[in-house]
């Protein structure tokens, strides 16, 4: 077989080809069997080689966690630094070129760094009455309703009693009401979800939520779990559309659309 | 470092699904990397719960494709408010296996185990790892590109002409 020839099934089973040159390829294979044969052999070589090391990735998923795959390629997705460029024949000159690049060289946030940025709010503004709790006596799993949840967060929520919120959700957590209650009460949920660093917790909530129709504070949440998944097409969209509301997060959406937009120099 | 072998199953159909997706709609580039990101996700899940399990009939890349059109589409069905949802692993119909194809892939899949490492390496590093030659030759510690591509392609020969032997003495021809 030519050498030409093997580059060009290569390529044609690598994807490689345009879709013009693929066709002729096709039509070329219709033609010359031994030329369609090569192409069946290499790609069962290939077929028996790629599968050989997907079994072995999937061993590894297998014994890793999910939030530890989502790390590992979040990572992947952090922008690569620029490369260093040839150093100069004299080593001070070199020196000084290598620092000035070190200094000057482009940088990306990621969302890991925006997340730092306090971007937690100390409190929510949620208007609410005491409601009284004792008129539910013993509830279990099963008998709770969005009713009592709803009495019950908001009266944590008025005693700045966060952690009892988080821990109210984890005792009934199987319940399948959490949807069920009012966006308020979604909120001050995930709110103390996110602040006991439970992100998943607070994404099953959040991230069924309507974006549009939902408040201002909700939305911001919703920003937060997405730059925690990484999600920076969804979380600049929120943060634009905070941005077009204005009514008390512009600032703090515009510093984070600053930092997803723009490339800085440190 | 050497990546991890997740890593690589990521890289590896990273370009393919974003080629697949833009035909499918207009995604910039960071809107593409997140889905992607929740494709693998689900994959991985589903890998781990056992939804998904490797077979001859099964292809990593296909069903990481069908995950991903499932979930683009859902998002539409969320933008237009249509509330019901698809769920790609109960979707995923995979093709009805050839048995013949099956045992030549079985057969080939048993050769590949044996070898020689030398040829092994350098076929993983083109094929799966997807490296131009230049970067194999330095891998490898070969003298040049020219001598990587010849090594590569003397194994891929040598291998495909036992494999035929294999493949007719049990019945099975192209």
């Amino acid at each position: 077989m030519k050498k030409n020839q093997e580059e060009l099934i290569d390529q044609y089973l690598n994807e490689e080809l345009s879709d013009e040159q693929r066709l002729l390829f096709e039509e070329e294979m219709e033609r010359d069997p031994a030329l369609k044969e090569q192409v069946v052999a290499t790609r069962r070589v290939i077929d028996a080689l790629v599968c050989e090391q997907e079994k072995k990735a999937f061993e590894e998923i297998k014994q890793t966690s999910v939030d530890e795959i989502r790390r590992t390629i979040q990572a992947e997705r952090r922008p690569r630094r620029a490369k260093k460029l040839f150093l100069p024949l004299f080593s001070g000159a070199a020196a000084v070129a290598v620092i000035l690049l070190l200094c000057f060289r482009p940088y990306e946030y990621t969302t890991r760094e925006i997340l730092s940025d306090h971007l937690i709010p100390e409190s929510l503004e949620v208007n609410y009455t005491r409601g009284d709790e004792g008129r539910f006596g013993d509830v279990s799993d099963s008998t709770a309703t969005t009713e009592m949840i709803t009495v019950i967060v908001m009266n944590h929520y008025r005693d700045h009693r966060i952690d009892s919120i988080y821990s109210l959700y984890k005792n009934y957590a199987q319940a399948t009401l959490w949807h069920k209650l009012p966006e308020e009460v979604q909120t001050i949920v995930a709110y103390a979800m996110i602040r006991n660093n439970d992100y998943d917790a607070a994404a099953s909530l959040l991230l069924l939520l309507d974006t549009e129709q939902v408040s201002s504070q909700t939305a911001w949440l919703k920003l937060i779990v997405l730059l925690d998944r990484d999600y920076r097409a969804g979380a600049r969209s929120i943060a634009e559309l905070l941005v077009k509301r204005d009514d008390g997060y512009k600032a703090a959406a515009e510093q984070v659309l600053r930092k997803l937009n723009k490339r800085v120099i440190l | 470092m050497t990546e991890s072998l997740i890593n690589q199953l990521y890289n590896r159909y990273r370009p393919s699904f974003f080629s697949f997706m833009r035909k499918l709609g207009d995604l910039s580039k960071e809107e593409l990397e997140d889905l992607y990101q929740e494709t693998f996700i689900s994959f991985c899940e589903n890998v781990q719960n056992g939804r998904f399990t490797l077979q001859s009939n099964t292809s990593v890349k296909s069903y990481l494709f069908q995950i991903g059109k499932f979930k683009y589409y859902n998002h539409l069905r969320n933008q237009s408010e249509i509330t019901e949802s698809i769920d790609p692993a109960d979707s995923y119909f995979a093709e009805e296996p050839d048995c013949m194809q099956a045992k030549a892939e079985e057969i080939t899949y048993e050769f590949i185990q044996t070898i020689d490492p030398s040829c092994r390496d350098i076929l993983l590093l083109y094929y799966w790892d997807r490296l131009r030659m230049e970067e194999i030759a330095r891998r490898l510690n070969l003298k040049n590109e020219q001598v990587a591509k010849n090594k590569k392609s003397i194994c891929l020969r040598k291998i495909k002409s036992v494999l035929k032997q294999l493949l007719i003495e049990n019945g099975i021809e192209l």
